[in-house]
């Protein structure tokens, strides 16, 4: 609408296919390698044993043990006339034989050992990447009381480890795809054959594989890059860092993307109401899941409402205030100097203010911001005149309510939410509050998760799976898989079958 | 294009919303949450208004304002004058008339509170006895804020059924039913200290026409409405020799009845010469005689129970006589006429002559449901 949409041409200078092949002589082999590697200072030449095996690898990429004991070890002392010799005597998992140059490099930056043998026209290809990063830990931002504790680490190879664990079914598609120009990342698409829609599968791939860009560094600037709306404040697709939640997901028919390097997971097609589901209402009895996330969505509502009734009430409708609160309100009120909203905008942006601060803080310097927050705003705020009380617990209560939401994301969408309806408040009272409200009923009506609604299963009204929204009723009555990922095997269970065996 | 649609959308209705509100902050307006009518000098109304006004400093909160007008809103305009903080009278609780004020036919005054709309629907109304300037202007050591006392006693007492509810809403819609005549509760002033439910005011169309005491009252929400709990003490007048007086000091039987339930209906069974049956069901505990009768024999409570259906049955007749008497259709006969009755083109004039020549059969089933709880 605004800008010009400028074409947009990769500046990488792609060898001609002639050059291709493997040179003949070890000179020339070196001399190519360190060329098309910008003769980087990490590459590893080295000659061993008599019958002149040169082997070349990026030394920061290859596990140095692994190169000592399995490749140089068992071929230094022996002479070799060809390639497959070589490769008849080591015992390693991973090789492969290659005659093509571009793909020799491309490997080597993929964790490879290249086993030059002079006079050969192939070269072997040894896998031995070096292992950097971390064990499989707890999960930190989603955490659970019932229920596993590992999280995705940033190993794509763990992660996927860790998904094949808990489906163990012939049927889980893997599916790789390299996004970006530099980056060169791996993004792996993940998803159930058989349960999955394959419309949705060829669409996801064929956004994925669309994508230029220089370079992508973790999923969640994929997920930005994937989402329908960009210009939306909404998350379209859910981003965790549980597997037991990409596996139940994926049961349900959806698709989950990998980042290698990211230890997060996007989980589409998501829609507005699971946003507010945790893993844990699925390990708890049914009654108790039902209350934790009507106490969820109660909190959604008192979060993003909550102040801005305030703010409307005390400017411009006194009439609806309860007749017992009617004294304490005002007198609270009285000793204020500013005016309701600007006294409400200031509380929430303190209140950012510090959760902004103890995001950002180390951990030991954190836990003070608690204690200076709490008696700074709790205390010294009221007795300064600068508050009232009751727009504290107000306050509280709402940034409270927004923490409750299991997601990250939404959480922040929410806090953000609740600026402009403060604000429309403030100006207009109850008509700017509903104004507002239906400017967000509207917006979020329009949006799509991967093609599906956003507000299913309410909107379009779908009842069927309004037994497992703001609600969840015992797995016994909720044999079929959502309808919103429109899988293709409905049936999660034979409903006749398991009443039998009951 | 469709998305400067969009922008104009929501731009213009940005500018419609602008005209909306007007901002009333709650710390810079003085509350009424009270207010008396009274007739004042040559014609005018003398209104009596209780302000909540929130001062930390200050002592008291509550300040009385008293003005004269000769219109209902022209008070709070000329109180206005009086005040430090602009007067809002969206937490009006209670209006209170004085008795006065109906004397002379002043008619209108409900109907011009309901054109605010910032006055609620569900504000009691309530009758003076006398003036209300002596109600509101009471002062009273446990009474801190006149005007919440007076809305909690109205509202509890409503609640339980003791008094008849007359909110604005109710009091409006029986002013303008044909068929049904709106009645006030009348407060009174006892002694220096105290505020009390005295009685019922009847009314025809909007003029005062008769008044009935607190017991009756009871007779009357029996008639209008239904009973879920509440407790009456109720005279027997028997002359049978099992039911003596437990003592000589009080020479009459006084039966006291606690958990009522109540069910009224009314039928019209005549549309030629108007004839109503008034069936009610009535079900209470008996908790209290002051006779020596014995209440552990079966007969002798039918015999209670006829004795007591017998008394109720004539309170409520003697009621109706009066109603028709004074041409006050508060219980609402002309609404089943009208609804029985098609094209009746029933005016209030026409009913009014129809009323007093109304026969109302009433049918009483009083039960006992059992003889209080021993401890």
């Amino acid at each position: 609408m605004f800008f010009n949409k400028k074409l947009f041409l990769p500046k990488i200078n792609l060898p001609s296919m002639d050059k291709d092949l493997i040179p003949a002589t070890r000179e020339l082999m070196s001399a190519e390698f360190k060329k098309r590697l910008q003769d980087s200072a990490d590459i590893l030449e080295s000659e061993i044993g008599i019958s002149g095996i040169t082997l070349f690898s990026i030394s920061t990429l290859i596990d140095k043990t692994m190169l000592h004991q399995d490749i140089i070890d068992p071929i230094k002392n022996k002479s070799f006339d060809s390639v497959q010799k070589i490769k008849e005597d080591l015992s390693i998992g991973e090789m492969e034989e290659s005659t093509q140059m571009e793909k020799v490099v491309n490997s080597a930056l993929d964790g490879n050992v290249i086993i030059y043998l002079e006079g050969n026209s192939s070269v072997l290809l040894v896998k031995i990447p070096s292992q950097v990063g971390r064990s499989v830990t707890f999960a930190q931002n989603e955490s659970l009381v019932i229920g596993p504790q590992m999280a995705f680490t940033e190993s794509l190879k763990t992660n996927l480890t860790l998904i094949r664990n808990y489906i163990k079914d012939i049927s889980l598609c893997i599916e790789e795809i390299k996004v970006g120009a530099r980056t060169n990342k791996t993004v792996s698409l993940i998803y159930i054959n058989g349960i999955v829609s394959e419309q949705m599968v060829g669409t996801l791939r064929k956004r994925i594989q669309e994508l230029k860009i220089d370079g992508i560094l973790d999923s969640s600037m994929l997920e930005q890059l994937l989402s329908e709306n960009s210009l939306s404040i909404f998350p379209q697709t859910a981003l965790t860092e549980r597997p037991d939640r990409v596996s139940d997901s994926l049961l349900k028919g959806k698709l989950a993307i990998f980042v290698d390097g990211s230890s997060l997971a996007i989980v589409c097609p998501q829609s507005f109401m699971e946003f507010f589901h945790s893993m844990e209402d699925s390990n708890v009895n049914w009654q108790i899941a039902t209350f934790l996330r009507l106490l969820r969505f109660t909190a959604l509502f008192l979060s993003v409402f909550f102040t801005s009734i305030y703010v409307a009430a005390l400017t411009f409708h006194y009439e609806i205030i309860p007749q017992t609160l009617l004294f304490t309100l005002s007198e609270s009120r009285a000793k204020v100097p500013f005016p309701p909203l600007i006294e409400a905008l200031l509380l929430e942006f303190i209140i950012e203010l510090l959760r902004e601060a103890g995001a950002r803080l180390p951990v030991k310097v954190g836990q003070t911001m608690g204690i200076v927050g709490g008696i700074v705003i709790g205390t010294a705020a009221v007795q300064a005149g600068f508050t009232s009380n009751i727009l504290i617990i107000i306050i509280s209560l709402g940034a409270l309510s927004s923490f409750v939401t299991p997601s990250y994301t939404m959480g922040n969408v929410i806090r953000i939410l609740r600026f402009p309806l403060i604000i429309l408040a403030g100006f207009w009272g109850f008509y700017g509050i509903m104004y507002g409200f239906c400017f967000l009923l509207l917006h979020l009506l329009r949006q799509t998760s991967l093609g599906t609604p956003y507000l299913a299963p309410f909107y379009p009204p779908r009842l069927a799976d309004w037994k497992d929204s703001i609600i969840r009723l015992p797995l016994s009555f909720t044999n079929k898989r959502p309808n919103q990922t429109r899988a293709e095997d409905v049936y999660k269970y034979d409903p006749v079958k398991a009443k039998k065996h009951k | 294009m469709r998305k400067k649609g969009w922008l104009w959308c929501g731009f213009l209705s940005f500018l419609l919303l602008c005209g909306c509100a007007e901002p009333k902050v709650i710390e810079e307006i003085g509350l009424i949450t009270a207010s008396g009518y009274d007739p004042g000098k040559n014609g005018t109304i003398l209104g009596t208004l209780v302000e909540l006004k929130i001062d930390p400093v200050a002592t008291n909160d509550v300040v009385i304002l008293e003005t004269e007008s000769s219109t209902i809103r022209g008070i709070r305009n000329a109180a206005n004058k009086k005040t430090s903080k602009g007067l809002a009278s969206g937490q009006l609780r209670v209006i209170l008339y004085g008795e006065g004020m109906f004397n002379k036919g002043n008619t209108g005054i409900a109907e011009s509170l309901s054109t605010d709309p910032v006055i609620s629907d569900l504000t009691y109304l309530a009758m003076a006895d006398g003036k209300a300037r002596d109600i509101l202007q009471l002062k009273a050591k446990q009474i801190p804020d006149i005007g919440i006392h007076l809305y909690n006693l109205i509202n509890q007492n409503t609640k339980v059924k003791i008094m008849p509810s007359a909110t604005l809403q109710e009091v409006l819609h029986n002013h303008f039913t044909v068929g049904k005549d709106p009645v006030l509760p009348i407060l009174k002033k006892e002694g220096n200290k105290e505020i009390a439910f005295s009685g019922v005011a009847i009314f025809k169309g909007s003029n005062l026409v008769g008044k009935i005491s607190t017991e009756q009252s009871f007779y009357l929400t029996l008639l209008t409405d239904k009973f879920k709990s509440g407790s009456i003490d109720i005279e027997i007048n028997s002359d049978s020799s099992k039911l003596e007086p437990i003592n000589r000091r009080l020479n009459k039987i006084v039966a006291s009845l606690d958990s009522i339930g109540s069910s009224s209906d009314i039928k019209l069974i005549n549309k030629e010469k108007v004839e109503f049956d008034l069936n009610v069901n009535l079900t209470a505990r008996l908790l209290e005689i002051t006779s020596q009768i014995s209440l552990g024999n079966p007969e002798n409570i039918k015999l209670i129970e006829k004795e007591i259906n017998k008394s109720m049955k004539k309170e409520i007749e003697k009621l109706i006589a009066y109603f028709q008497s004074k041409e006050s259709d508060v219980v609402g006969l002309g609404e089943v006429y009208k609804s029985s009755v098609r094209h009746s083109k029933l005016t209030d004039e026409k009913w009014y002559k129809m009323l007093k020549e109304a026969k109302v059969n009433v049918n009483l089933d009083f039960t006992i449901r059992r003889t209080g709880l021993i401890e």
